[in-house]
């Protein structure tokens, strides 16, 4: 089928002679497979791609001293509690049961008008309070049911909103006890 | 008209193009791929809009999968080699040379240091059988074997290629919280303040303009 034509060797021959031998000709099919074959083996077994990353910094250990932090003015600071089933709990402040003030805890989820709105929302709440919009901290904090999605999300939302002061920190007891188990009631609910 | 046959003519087609075009394709997935990894456990990553590349070189990726397995590995083999060898000397453990070829053509390890012994020596089937099936590194506070694995790979990679290495961690969607909170922690013990999360590209919203 494929045609090689395999050279013209007897084309310096003085002799009149022509032979009557046609060239003989390669069938080229198996090459074709071959190159085929191992074509696909080298498509479905390599990857052009790098994965891509996402870099993290985290702060570093307070060697057992405990430093006390900065005086932060409240409002500045909104705590995002991660929770199950890819649900958002957001409150400003702080939360201390013994205060008796407690804050406004507010319900939201990872899509473009959720999170995202809230934090935008917060971002020109600070400024109009402070001035600048970088001044708003965030303090995320994941519960055990969290999916590591969400904690990905919402450092993708830090990034999104240019929110530059975050940190990940541990749930408090405190915020155990109002949002974890007031909110998200543990199954089977036994009422 | 009886049964007169047309006059066949023979069809013959050029393949040459055709092999040039696969030798070309050919030629250029072999030199500018590489092969992927064989992964111990399956992870979907999470998207993230970031797109920075991982490294190259000189990475020690923690993968975790969504029943909180973690496996650890480097892409180095002498500094894999090397990572066993001092493991081997801080437990009191000892690996035959070929027990450490074997350890060091794996991408990533997920067992117990006391299993690895027992993994190392089992014959090939079994082994690849015992991959699929490997309880993950402890992790937890009790016992902290992947801060030892971080440590010796640190060490081992300093002496083989006289480079840091920088942490990635490559979790699944689904992972819950604990076992990375525990990835973190062990992290900012082991003074890594800067690592990497492995993640797929989605679409940056702000690009809509």
């Amino acid at each position: 089928m494929a045609e090689l034509d395999t050279g013209e060797g007897g084309g310096k021959k003085k002799s009149k002679v022509r032979s009557k031998k046609s060239n003989p000709r390669i069938d080229m099919t198996a090459m074709v497979d071959l190159a085929f074959l191992l074509l696909t083996f080298f498509v479905l077994t390599t990857s052009i791609n790098k994965p891509n990353v996402m870099p993290v910094v985290i702060p570093p250990k307070t060697d057992g001293k405990e430093v006390d932090p900065p005086k932060v003015a409240e409002s500045k600071i909104l705590n995002v509690v991660l929770g199950d089933k890819d649900k958002v709990y957001y409150y400003t402040g702080l939360l201390n049961i013994e205060s008796n003030k407690l804050p406004e805890i507010l319900t939201t989820n990872y899509a473009a008008d959720g999170l995202r709105k809230v934090l935008f929302d917060r971002k020109k709440d600070v400024a109009a309070q402070f001035g600048n919009e970088k001044e708003l901290i965030v303090l995320i904090k994941p519960s055990d049911k969290a999916r590591y999605a969400n904690i990905v999300d919402v450092l993708d939302e830090m990034n999104i909103t240019e929110v530059k002061k975050y940190t990940l920190a541990d749930l408090s007891d405190d915020e155990k006890k109002e949002i974890i188990e007031k909110l998200e009631p543990a199954e089977p609910a036994g009422q | 008209m009886g049964k007169i046959k047309p006059a066949r003519k023979s069809t013959r087609i050029d393949m040459t193009a055709m092999v040039d075009l696969a030798f070309l394709l050919l030629t250029f997935f072999m030199l500018a791929t590489n092969f992927k990894g064989e992964d111990a456990a399956e992870v979907t990553t999470p998207t993230s809009i970031s797109d920075t590349l991982i490294p190259d070189a000189d990475v020690m990726l923690i993968t975790v999968d969504d029943s909180g397995r973690v496996f650890f590995g480097i892409d180095n083999k002498d500094s894999r080699a090397q990572m066993l060898k001092e493991l081997a000397s801080a437990n009191q453990l000892t690996f035959t040379d070929e027990e450490v070829y074997i350890f060091s053509l794996m991408p990533n390890i997920g067992m117990p240091i006391k299993d690895l012994k027992g993994f190392l020596s089992l014959p090939p089937l079994e082994r690849d059988k015992a991959k699929k099936n490997q309880p993950g590194i402890p992790c937890d506070t009790i016992n902290n074997e992947l801060a030892q694995w971080i440590v010796r790979a640190r060490l081992a990679h300093k002496q083989i290629k006289d480079k840091d290495l920088r942490a990635a961690v490559k979790g699944d969607k689904n992972t819950k919280y604990p076992v990375i909170s525990n990835v973190v922690e062990t992290f900012r013990e082991l003074r890594v303040h800067n690592f990497a999360l492995v993640t797929s590209l989605e679409n940056d919203p702000r690009d809509k303009k």
